[in-house]
């Protein structure tokens, strides 16, 4: 056999491994470009939404949810080039089992509810930040005000969990009128465990916010499996472990959270996209910064949980105010 | 004539056989890492800016990943932090002053994999096996190669040419968003 024919015999064999590694090679490329393009348009998306709670938070307003979810989804509409296919957008819709918005005192989850007229999407009743102890109930917010509701009393108790004490004395007026309702929210204050310390109810109202929000994501996420059938989807939506990890950043301030499950990549790959995302108005709102001075007589300025502030009561909203008190941004917190 | 016809069938059997080929496939080769570095590397850098913080597991699962090409890479990553302090005085306060500071790998690696906390540190919040970054701060990640890859040196033994030893293979980088911790 002549050299020429060896040649041709091995394109032949080679064609089809070349074919067969550029079709392989080219759908990873493709979907390596999609996912970076799915990510980047559902962190659009919830930005969009973001903005449209921090309207409503500016303006003091309670939150339009049905404009967050239009932002949402307008703009992942957009990112995703379905704007002008309803098709489209209803994929993009049922592959959403879930959009919640996190507020002040319970988290409301958008879900899907199959009804006589179709599926359609819906807002949940608000769940409260609450814990259940034995006789009394606490009702957590995103920052430390509570509401305290205790077995037999008639009266709710608001504030501050470290100010209720002397918000709601025995003695009401200091003239010896006793309250019987504040005779049993003192001897319960001095027992809920949670009241302790500072750390203590940290601890406890981050933990309580977070189950509140998994717990309710997670029933609508499971429930959402019979909309997938309605839609012939047979991706089955469930949450993972590592959501809660998510929904911990979620703890300090109105937020959007989204949980994008299932969606068919494309470009050829049988690969479905999955992306959990938080966008919190928290990045527009700060904690404040502490100025204090240090043993060697320099003043610095401290993140709020930076434990060389000490006891400093002195609290600026921003890093320039500090500066322009003379303080030095803190060595070892770096705010 | 026949001679110069095997001559030729026999060139045409090395570039068919031999070169076409390898080029081909390290060319493919390199498209195909030059892809999946830049998804690992925007992955990264996408938790770090969600986290607000790089920590020791995120950073080894990335250097895990790009060992995964059995290629060797250089990180390079600049954290960006402007700091605000006082400037001049002016009657009883200050000016504020911007200052930007940079950070890098070698700070960062030091803090992630050596640094054992002092006391002032753990008063301040700060963990072993991690690297705090603030939110509004700015992080870029660098990745090159350290060694010239397969399709340099093959394009270097075909046309006789120096191909470049470094050569970068993705930049990607963002604002901190979020500081969990």
């Amino acid at each position: 056999m002549k050299i020429t024919n060896y040649i041709l015999l091995f394109l032949a064999v080679v064609m089809g491994m070349v074919v067969s590694l550029d079709n392989s090679a080219l759908m990873m490329l493709t979907a390596n470009r999609l996912r970076l393009e799915y990510n980047r348009s559902i962190d659009s998306a919830i930005d969009d939404s973001v903005r449209s709670v921090l309207e409503s938070v500016d303006e003091q307003a309670s939150i339009n949810l049905d404009k967050v979810a239009s932002s949402y989804f307008n703009s992942l509409y957009a990112g995703m080039g379905a704007s002008d296919s309803p098709t489209e957008q209803e994929l993009l819709r049922v592959h959403t089992p879930v959009l919640a918005v996190v507020e002040e005192d319970g988290v409301q989850v958008l879900y899907h509810a199959i009804g006589t007229s179709g599926v359609t999407q819906q807002w949940s009743p608000k769940f409260y930040y609450t814990y259940d102890g034995a006789g009394y109930a606490i009702n957590f917010s995103l920052d430390s005000k509570v509401t305290l509701v205790i077995d037999g009393c008639n009266s709710t108790f608001n504030g501050n969990w470290y100010e209720l004490k002397d918000k709601y004395p025995i003695d009401v007026d200091g003239k010896g009128t006793v309250n019987q309702d504040c005779v049993l929210l003192q001897s319960y204050i001095g027992s809920i465990q949670q009241f302790k310390s500072e750390e203590e109810f940290e601890k406890f109202r981050k933990s309580t916010i977070t189950s509140t929000i998994v717990d309710s994501i997670n029933y609508y996420v499971n429930k959402h499996n019979d909309v997938a059938d309605v839609y012939g989807i047979t991706y089955s939506f469930s949450l993972p472990e590592s959501f809660t990890s998510t929904a911990a950043r979620a703890v300090d301030d109105v937020s959007v959270l989204s949980v994008f499950q299932g969606y068919p990549l494309g470009g050829g790959t049988s690969e479905r996209y999955t992306k959990y995302s938080l966008g919190g108005a928290r990045l527009e709102k700060s904690e404040g910064y502490w100025v204090a001075t240090a043993s060697s007589g320099a003043t610095y300025y401290h993140r709020a949980n930076c434990g060389l502030k000490g006891a400093s009561k002195i609290r600026y909203n921003s890093r320039e105010e500090c500066a322009a008190e003379g303080a030095y941004p803190c060595p070892y917190c770096n705010p | 004539m026949e001679t110069f016809g095997k001559i030729i069938s026999a060139l045409l059997a090395v570039v068919v056989l031999i070169i076409a080929p390898l080029q081909y496939y390290s060319q493919k080769a390199d498209v195909v890492t030059q892809s999946y570095v830049t998804a690992k590397t925007a992955q990264f850098v996408d938790t770090v800016r969600q986290q607000g913080k790089i920590t020791q597991e995120v950073y080894k699962q990335f250097m895990d990943e790009l060992d995964n090409t059995n290629e060797l890479f250089k990180v390079e990553i600049e954290h960006s932090h402007t700091a605000v302090v006082p400037g001049t005085e002016v009657g009883e306060q200050y000016t504020a002053n911007q200052i930007e500071e940079k950070h890098y790998e070698e700070e960062i690696l030091y803090d992630l994999f050596e640094r054992i906390p002092t006391q002032e540190e753990k008063l301040a919040g700060i963990q072993e096996g991690e690297y705090r970054m603030a939110k509004g701060d700015y992080i870029t990640v660098t990745v090159s190669n350290r060694e010239k890859g397969f399709t340099a040196k093959i394009q270097e033994a075909i046309y006789q040419t120096l191909m470049p030893s470094l050569s970068i293979l993705t930049v990607y980088g963002g604002e901190v968003r979020d500081e969990n911790y």
